[in-house]
């Protein structure tokens, strides 16, 4: 895994997934093209030091990059011109799952990227932990905690 | 698994499934790659002139101090070979390692009392660096920035040992020792530099040397 063809062909692969995974992670398109494009350009420059499996290098990048990015930009809330629409009328479990979305949203950028990588790419604990830098029992105490807030947020739309 | 695991699942797989049409492809990769390099490469030249602006700094508060007056005024080099004596030379040690999370030592002559570190680690990293055993620095490495560092030493018997580590930005927060105890070791690529300033004939090959100092 060391030519430019193979770079080519990891991008051509990879991407549209790495995509999903970024968009999960920041929650806006334009945000996770840029993400995954930064991710994979910082993979082809080293390139020569990946090995066989770039996933968790490129992994790695990506939750990174926008732990970066997420500490650097103002988080406030975005003034609207008009109320947002309550759930109100909404199915319950269209409210519960908007809650979640809510939840999720509102997680730490290390326990979000934790449940993505678990949940939605299906890496083992020990898969995330070397992903991360950290240990598997780090990954599980994250992961346990934003569950444990994902939960609340649940039960509370559910009442 | 619980009903909010799966729900997770079900949300996490239904929300990113509208990808837009134009995803990534190799050309925007390309763009995004030359301008990291660029960026890169402005950022190391900036901090080559910062770190020559804070060792000359350094070099005229010595002078002010009572530098010796024979110091000559020496043009900039890095030839190890070329005989230009007596000067001040920036001498130093620059340390390479491929692991994080996992404590780093070596020693520096440090007669001077203060050591300049430079880092070079990697964005979404935080680095910590003991001398004689004490925390001397905790910093973020963000976005490729070489960063410089005057610390003041106490250099018993004319040597410091330095000992650092990097661990992901995200582990970082609260006691040092319990945060690098905390995290796996895991690879990465980053350099540190710890040089000392001091008079040093410049022919002296006897150790690494970075950059030899006009007095000014």
């Amino acid at each position: 895994m060391r030519e430019r063809g193979d770079f080519e062909r990891y991008v051509e692969q990879r991407s549209a997934r790495l995509l999903r995974t970024a968009y999960l992670l920041c929650r806006d398109w334009p945000c996770a093209e840029d993400l995954v494009q930064t991710a994979l350009a910082k993979a082809w420059l080293a390139w020569r030091r990946v090995g066989d499996d770039p996933d968790p290098y490129v992994y790695r990048i990506l939750a990174n990059t926008h732990a970066s990015w997420w500490r650097r930009r103002w988080r406030g809330e975005v003034p609207a011109g008009e109320l947002p629409e309550l759930p109100g009328g909404a199915e319950p479990d269209v409210g519960a799952r908007e809650a979640l979305r809510t939840a999720l949203a509102a997680l730490p950028p290390r326990q979000r990227a934790v449940l993505v990588l678990r949940y939605f790419e299906d890496l083992s604990d020990h898969a995330i932990a070397a992903i991360l830098g950290c240990s598997p029992v780090t990954v599980r105490t994250q992961a346990s905690r934003a569950l444990a807030r994902l939960r609340a947020e649940h039960a509370m739309e559910l009442r | 698994m619980n009903d909010v695991e799966q729900e997770l699942r079900a949300l996490l797989r239904d929300d990113s499934a509208d990808v837009p049409y134009r995803g990534v492809n190799i050309g925007d990769v390309a763009d995004k790659a030359r301008g990291i390099r660029r960026a890169r490469l402005r950022t190391a030249s900036a901090g080559l002139l910062a770190g020559l602006g804070v060792v000359l700094a350094a070099a005229a508060g010595l002078r002010l101090t009572g530098a010796p007056p024979e110091v000559t005024t020496t043009a900039a080099t890095t030839s190890p070979t070329q005989s230009i004596a007596p000067s001040r030379w920036l001498i130093g040690t620059s340390q390479t390692f491929t692991e994080g999370g996992r404590k780093q030592s070596f020693t520096v002559s440090s007669s001077t009392g203060q050591l300049v570190v430079m880092l070079d680690c990697g964005p979404g990293t935080h680095a910590y660096v003991w001398i004689d055993g004490g925390l001397a620095l905790s910093t973020s490495c963000d976005a490729w920035q070489t960063s410089w560092h005057a610390i003041p030493v106490t250099g018993r018997g004319g040597v410091s040992v330095v000992e650092a580590a990097v661990v992901p930005s995200g582990a970082a927060g609260g006691e040092a020792g319990k945060v690098l105890a905390s995290v796996t070791p895991y690879p990465a690529a980053w350099t540190i530099r710890v040089m000392e300033q001091r008079p040093h004939p410049c022919t002296t090959p006897s150790e690494p040397r970075f950059v030899c100092l006009p007095p000014s």
